[in-house]
């Protein structure tokens, strides 16, 4: 079957709290059925990142990360473009990180055309299933981030 | 040696240096290291995470649950702990699976060492060696290598694809077999491309022959599976080069885990003795004579010998058996035949199972205590890297003293690369690694 322009990958693990931030916004999104995109889900290895989403002229990735804002916060960050801030993704299961993929496929040419980082701003990492409260209301508003970056712009004449 | 390493020693001044996130080593936890007048006088490598989350989680959940909860604990070796899960309750329950179940079994096993090999060796371990931070930067000088690397792993996650179900935590393994099994085409469709992966496999060994690797050859208690016809993945005896020949139900009577105040991870140790190795060396030191003539003759072509005791030459060894793990799918492919049936009907009774496999990294040991419900009363999971840990530590106790005069931050590099050589997973033990060097 054919990849469709635009992947959704959530990354994370649902047994470390609120690392599965990301995953969960993903299954969340793979509910609504949206046409032309593809959904999957990744640990964190960076080499599977690259995998995934060469080729793609969209890929949206969602991950849990720690930067001292309020629990729940949205952080968003489009490549190209600045440098990721290294210590926001620090619990990535495995430290081939996001960062590290992001790179290495800046470095091979292996980008996708647009890359929009989504960061779900995590209040817990500790041993467990289940998400904190804010994070969980995060996860679950995360049909408006998908509003913005691909229902509106595609009204706008942009093509994915 | 060891009066040259005590003269190099007293030359050294004395000094403190901390270092934080180690690079490289998936997971989280810490070393301590403790020199003084270039001798270690203390190492604790330091392992935060309660270990026993998923083994309490398993309690009071289905036998049937065990595989895909296992599978969680680790997303680069979610095979290894599926396979032990299985094969453990299916000892308790007297489960006998079809030799086409076995053979898909070893499949997806050769998959996860091609995909946990690859990574380890190319992205995590080579930098090292070729003098690089990582590998972003190995790619801006050698971009062709890293781009087969890429296709080299990427074989390994389409065989857990197709056989697992799902590359990262495969969800198609069940007790008594898979839930369903593919078809001889769909495996054809991916022979070509392990063949090729096979010459780059070959290629991978002759990579990481050429590298540099320092004189440090120690004395090791190798344990590993043994069987009498294959190189171990899912079944064997526990062998090591100093006696120990055990089925795996008499683990817990041969090794014994115990607390170390540093870590929250337990130290494995043999009873009678001490600590030991598991993982590629260890494989490789006892069952030789189980490789493919090619794996034998590249081993030869680069003189690695019949037996390896130098745990930086652990990254030959892990493309050895990257080599290994496609000429076995490939001899599996060739063989395979669909069964009728992709599981054998269970039937679960109240007992108590053990097994071992080999996981990427070294042996895995899984118990579990069944009640007559199906539902699991008590689980033991003791992954490689806790096994591995002591000897982690004895290795950096022995190797620091030779470099000790380096400055701190190629010191800190050497103890990364001496940590990385066992491929640690500390996230099957915990999360984090940080690095502390403290000089007196």
């Amino acid at each position: 079957m054919k990849d469709s322009p635009v992947l959704i990958i959530g990354i994370g693990n649902e047994y470390r709290s609120d690392d599965a931030a990301g995953l969960l916004a993903a299954r969340k999104i793979r509910t609504l059925g949206i046409k032309g995109l593809d959904v999957t889900e990744n640990n964190g290895d960076g080499a599977d990142l690259i995998e995934k989403w060469t080729g793609r002229k969209l890929v949206i990735l969602i991950d849990a990360v720690l930067s001292g804002s309020a629990p729940g916060t949205i952080h968003r960050f489009d490549l190209p473009g600045p440098e990721l801030p290294p210590e926001l993704f620090r619990f990535s299961t495995h430290l081939f990180s996001v960062n590290q993929a992001i790179y290495l496929s800046a470095s091979l040419g292996k980008l996708p055309g647009k890359l929009v980082v989504i960061g779900i701003e995590a209040a817990s990492f500790d041993a467990g299933t289940g998400l904190t409260a804010e994070v969980e209301s995060a996860v679950n508003n995360i049909e408006h981030i998908l509003q913005n970056e691909i229902i509106k712009p595609k009204t706008k004449g942009v093509n994915y | 040696m060891l009066s040259r390493l005590e003269k190099k020693a007293k030359q050294m001044k004395s000094k403190t240096i901390k270092v934080d996130y180690m690079a490289r080593v998936e997971g989280e936890g810490a070393l301590y290291l403790k020199i003084k007048q270039g001798k270690v006088e203390d190492v604790k490598l330091k392992i935060f995470e309660p270990p026993r989350f998923f083994e309490a989680f398993l309690r009071g959940r289905s036998y049937k649950e065990a595989p895909d909860i296992t599978a969680r604990i680790c997303g680069i070796c979610p095979v290894a702990y599926q396979m032990s899960a299985v094969h453990a309750i299916e000892y308790a329950f007297e489960t006998k699976i079809s030799p086409e179940v076995r053979e898909l079994r070893r499949l997806l096993y050769c998959g996860e060492w091609i995909e946990s090999h690859t990574l380890h060796l190319y992205m995590l371990h080579a930098p090292d060696f070729l003098g690089y931070d990582d590998v972003v930067q190995m790619s801006k000088d050698h971009p062709e290598i890293v781009k087969k690397a890429l296709r080299l792993k990427k074989t390994g996650n389409d065989i857990m694809n197709l056989v697992g179900g799902r590359e990262i935590h495969p969800i198609n393994v069940k007790v008594g077999g898979f839930y369903k099994t593919p078809a001889k085409k769909e495996l054809m469709a991916m022979y070509d491309n392990i063949k090729w992966a096979r010459d780059a496999a070959i290629d991978t060994v002759r990579f990481a022959a050429t590298f540099q690797f320092p004189d440090f050859v120690q004395d090791y208690e190798c344990v590993s599976l043994v069987h009498p016809d294959e190189y171990p993945f899912n079944e064997g005896r526990i062998i090591s080069n100093k006696g120990v020949d055990i089925h795996p139900n008499q683990y817990d009577y041969f090794f014994r885990e115990e607390h170390v105040e540093h870590s929250h991870a337990l130290h494995s140790r043999i009873r009678e003795r001490d600590n030991y190795l598991v993982g590629p060396i260890a494989r490789y030191n006892l069952n030789y004579d189980k490789l493919t003539n090619t794996c034998k003759e590249v081993a030869a072509e680069i003189g690695l010998g019949t037996e390896c005791c130098n745990p930086f030459k652990s990254i030959i060894i892990r493309g050895i058996e990257t080599l290994y793990s496609c000429e076995e799918a490939l001899r599996i492919i060739e063989n395979y035949e669909q069964p009728e049936f992709p599981a054998v009907e269970v039937e679960p009774k109240e007992a108590a199972g053990y097994a071992c496999t080999e996981a990427p990294r070294g042996m895995i040991y899984h118990s579990y205590r069944i009640g007559s419900d199906g539902l699991i009363e008590d689980a033991k999971i003791v992954p490689p890297t806790s096994q591995n840990q002591k000897t982690i530590e004895n290795d950096l106790r022995n190797f620091v003293p030779m470099y000790a005069d380096l400055p701190d931050k190629d010191l800190v590099w050497k103890c990364e690369q001496a940590v990385r050589n066992y491929d640690p997973c500390i996230s099957c033990a915990t999360h984090f690694l940080k690095l502390n060097i403290v000089r007196e």
